[in-house]
């Protein structure tokens, strides 16, 4: 009988510990962010920024080193591109606030080999709903908050 | 707005035809060219971007671009499009009240109109920077300002404009300066030469020769009083290292009074028995003078280069005996030792004869 009675407390409890829920919206404009020696990039410019990406990893995988890269952010995802990139990279950060699950996406699966030039990022859509919109090779891709990639804004 | 901003949007835009224009990437467009200075292309990109809003509210979802960002860089175009408009009234009005009245030609008009000049430029250096402080931008659209078009123009203004404008006057001066130079150069070779005849015939007194020298002297200050007032026109100042040139002068006007000038002053030198440190000093001071006359009028094609010349007059001064101070003899020895045995030998004598009174016999008592 008593733990039935807790079942019904922990909620209870959790819902008075003072963590509240406040509106955040993780955002961001496009920015273009130099590479320095060490691969790492400041994410703002000079005083504000916040964080430091490094992309050893990420340029090893694409076989190419950028001197820039332009990243944007959207609902707390950081997309990632750079000109002669073959994939738009895709970075979660980690609740341990020093690391990041990346991962690769190729927009244009049907041609492995490509590489992507005239790279633009952006926002688009709802309030709610928006997708980032990657322009690159006179094209553009809309890719949404799960990573999916769509050819037109839905 | 001008052809080459019009050139670079019609590029811009139409590489974008295709896909709708990129709010983003006009919103970086304008912080670009607004950064170079082009206040009016950003203001256009801006206007594109907001037009590119209305009509697709999606390309700005949380409309951060139309109320926060594109206000901002609209706001330091327009800012910096004032400051342009009150920096190219600034230029214009001092162009328009800059007057400079007409003054006996001579070195002291010289003097004023060149401080007229360099007052009226610095007042322009201090109203433009008072328009750009009280203009305030972004700092990363501050140093653009530099770069602008109407500054460069407040620029060659305040440094070489109003030193032309004084070039009107120092023209009308120039013939009069000119002539003068002349005319003294004219009398200096008369005043020189006759005071070579009274030295060789030895036809004039003390008095007659010390006033032709002085004559001479004078009229050598004069005529560099001369070349210095036409050196000051050509390059705006007394400075020889400053060669902004607000003066054009013809053919060799300068040139024959120049080279005679300084021959005459090596001539000086070579008759010079010796100076004193204070003559020496003037001199040298002198031989600067000249020197930088020749850097002056070289750099401006007034007269040949006369380094050869210079050279024989360094040789000159350099050669010029100086008298050193005569130190006070000191009063011989051999004088002291006589002086001492003069004395001693007085006293021994007074000693002797006190002595010998003082042992003279005593008379023998008479004893009855």
């Amino acid at each position: 009988m008593k733990k039935r009675w807790m079942v019904f407390l922990l909620p209870i409890l959790a819902f008075c510990s003072g963590a509240r829920r406040v509106p955040f919206e993780q955002y961001s404009v496009a920015m273009t962010l130099a590479v320095e020696p060490d691969s790492s990039v400041f994410i703002g410019t000079d005083e504000k920024f916040n964080g430091v990406l490094w992309l050893n990893q990420v340029f090893e995988t694409e076989g190419t080193a950028a001197a820039s890269v332009k990243l944007i952010e959207n609902f707390g995802r950081f997309y990632l591109c750079a000109d002669q990139f073959k994939n738009v990279w895709i970075l979660q950060p980690h609740k341990d606030g020093v690391s990041a699950k990346a991962k690769a996406v190729d927009v244009t699966p049907e041609d492995e080999t490509d590489v992507y030039t005239d790279i633009g990022l952006s926002r688009y859509g709802s309030r709610e709903n928006a997708m980032v919109r990657f322009r690159f090779n006179n094209r553009q891709l809309f890719i949404d908050r799960k990573g999916g990639v769509h050819e037109t804004y839905q | 707005m001008r052809l080459i901003n019009k050139l670079f949007l019609l590029l811009l835009l139409s590489g974008k035809a295709l896909l709708g224009q990129d709010v983003q990437q006009l919103y970086d467009q304008a912080r670009e060219v607004l950064a170079a200075g082009q206040y009016d292309l950003a203001l256009t990109l801006i206007r594109e971007a907001k037009a590119e809003i209305d009509r697709d509210p999606q390309a700005d979802p949380n409309q951060v671009f139309a109320k926060r960002l594109l206000p901002q860089v609209e706001k330091n175009a327009r800012t910096m499009g004032e400051l342009a408009a009150a920096l190219q009234a600034l230029n214009q009005s001092v162009q328009n009240d800059l007057f400079f009245q007409d003054l006996t030609p001579g070195p002291e008009a010289v003097r004023q109109y060149t401080t007229q000049a360099k007052e009226a430029s610095l007042d322009l250096v201090r109203r433009r920077d008072e328009i750009i402080r009280s203009h305030v931008l972004a700092p990363e659209y501050r140093s653009a300002v530099r770069g602008l078009p109407v500054y460069a123009q407040s620029e060659q203004l305040a440094s070489v404009g109003i030193m032309d404008r004084l070039s009107e006057q120092f023209e009308r001066m120039t013939t009069v300066l000119v002539d003068s130079l002349n005319a003294v150069d004219l009398r200096y070779r008369w005043a020189t030469e006759k005071l070579a005849k009274l030295v060789k015939t030895n036809a004039a007194n003390k008095a007659q020769m010390e006033q032709m020298s002085k004559e001479v002297a004078r009229l050598s200050q004069e005529r560099l009083n001369y070349i210095n007032s036409i050196a000051e026109m050509l390059v705006g100042e007394s400075s020889a290292e400053s060669f902004n040139r607000p003066v054009t002068l013809n053919g060799n006007q300068v040139e024959n009074a120049f080279i005679q000038a300084i021959q005459s002053e090596i001539a000086r030198l070579r008759s010079l028995a010796d100076v004193d440190s204070t003559e020496y000093r003037e001199l040298a001071h002198n031989y600067e003078k000249i020197a930088s006359y020749n850097r002056i009028f070289a750099k401006n094609r007034i007269a040949a280069d006369q380094s050869a010349l210079i050279a024989q007059y360094k040789a000159a001064l350099d050669a010029v005996p100086v008298r050193t101070p005569v130190a006070p003899k000191a009063p011989r020895r051999l004088f002291y030792y006589v002086a001492t045995a003069l004395l001693l030998a007085i006293l021994v004598v007074i000693l002797v004869a006190a002595s010998k009174k003082r042992s003279a016999p005593v008379p023998p008592s008479r004893i009855s």
